[in-house]
């Protein structure tokens, strides 16, 4: 949608012009039968904060919740990192970076990403390296 | 469409009275909606809480409720929260509070709050405070209103000769339909912490 104001006129440095103010809103629309819902997801890298890329390239808005679990060389679970609620729209992605509570010690550290929202279960696996 | 929004938390610390002391690593702690940087989650009390900045702004925005943040930089000290090594003497408080400070124990306390906000601080200022080592408890042990923290602000009463270590979290809550009838909008407030018993 689109809200377009009349024309006004304005001066700009000696300059008279006409500018008409438009707003758009994006709606997104879900037709019953139509959802096609996925998530991609990446996690891992290097960083204190744990970063992860959300894609949505379904037809559908995914409002993601969930958690990271962080484990050890030896397999030990050394944080788990929850997720606020966050948007991902129709074909757009978001990057989000999770810090935990208290820095990890350096190292690498192999990091299970499970989210769920109304669509479903996800789930991904990753490296994270801990400078 | 940021918005060009920061507020300062100012921290003053009452002189060493008496064998008693606070001292904090940090003192100011800026919620600056418009810098730049990813958008992060931070894990405070096992729950995840973004941080200020122009991309957790844009996601307030895209939502319909209201969010707390915690602050984008915090002068001096480490992490996102603030750490007080608070000192009692070796004697009993002659006074105390009605609960914070109650009995043969002293108070942590804010006792002033000065300056204003962009939004009412009374509603959108949350503070915690954990103990991580010392003869102390919390008053505020999950995100609650600063205005509402009971005893007149009493954040956590300490036991007589006792050296304790608190960590001092603040959030500031904004709702996507806050309006802010000038840009930028900025604001600073400055807390007056006390030990308190005497």
């Amino acid at each position: 949608m689109v809200f377009t104001a009349g024309p006004r006129p304005t001066g700009l440095g000696g300059l008279r012009i006409t500018a008409s103010p438009s707003l758009g809103l994006a709606v997104y629309l879900t037709l019953r039968g139509t959802e096609r819902p996925a998530l991609r997801a990446r996690v891992g890298g290097e960083g204190k904060a744990l970063p992860l890329l959300l894609e949505n390239p379904g037809n559908v808005l995914q409002r993601v919740t969930g958690e990271a679990r962080v484990f050890d060389g030896e397999g030990k679970e050394v944080a788990r990192l929850p997720i606020a609620e966050l948007p991902v729209f129709p074909g757009g992605y978001r990057e989000v970076a999770l810090e935990p509570e208290a820095p990890l010690p350096p190292g690498r550290y192999r990091v299970v990403l499970i989210l769920e929202s109304a669509y479903g279960r996800y789930a991904a696996e990753g490296v994270w390296a801990v400078p | 469409m940021g918005r060009a929004l920061s507020l300062f938390l100012l921290a003053l610390l009452l002189p060493e009275a008496l064998g008693q002391s606070v001292n904090c690593d940090a003192t100011d702690l800026l919620y600056d909606f418009s810098a730049p940087g990813p958008l992060t989650q931070v894990t405070v009390g096992g729950q995840p809480y973004y941080v200020a900045n122009l991309a957790s702004y844009l996601l307030l925005l895209d939502g319909t409720g209201p969010m707390r943040f915690l602050p984008t930089a915090v002068t001096g000290g480490t992490g996102y929260r603030v750490a007080c090594t608070v000192r009692t003497p070796n004697r009993d408080p002659i006074r105390g509070g009605t609960l914070c400070g109650a009995g043969r124990r002293f108070c942590l306390r804010v006792t002033g709050v000065s300056g204003s906000l962009p939004v009412d601080w009374t509603s959108r200022l949350y503070v915690m405070v954990q103990v991580v080592s010392g003869n102390a408890t919390s008053f505020a042990p999950t995100p609650t209103l600063l205005s509402a923290v009971p005893d007149n602000r009493g954040l956590a009463d300490i036991g007589r000769n006792t050296t304790a270590l608190l960590h001092i979290y603040y959030w500031v809550e904004v709702s996507p339909h806050d309006l802010f009838p000038t840009l930028p909008a900025t604001g600073a407030l400055t807390l007056t912490y006390e030990v308190q018993g005497d």
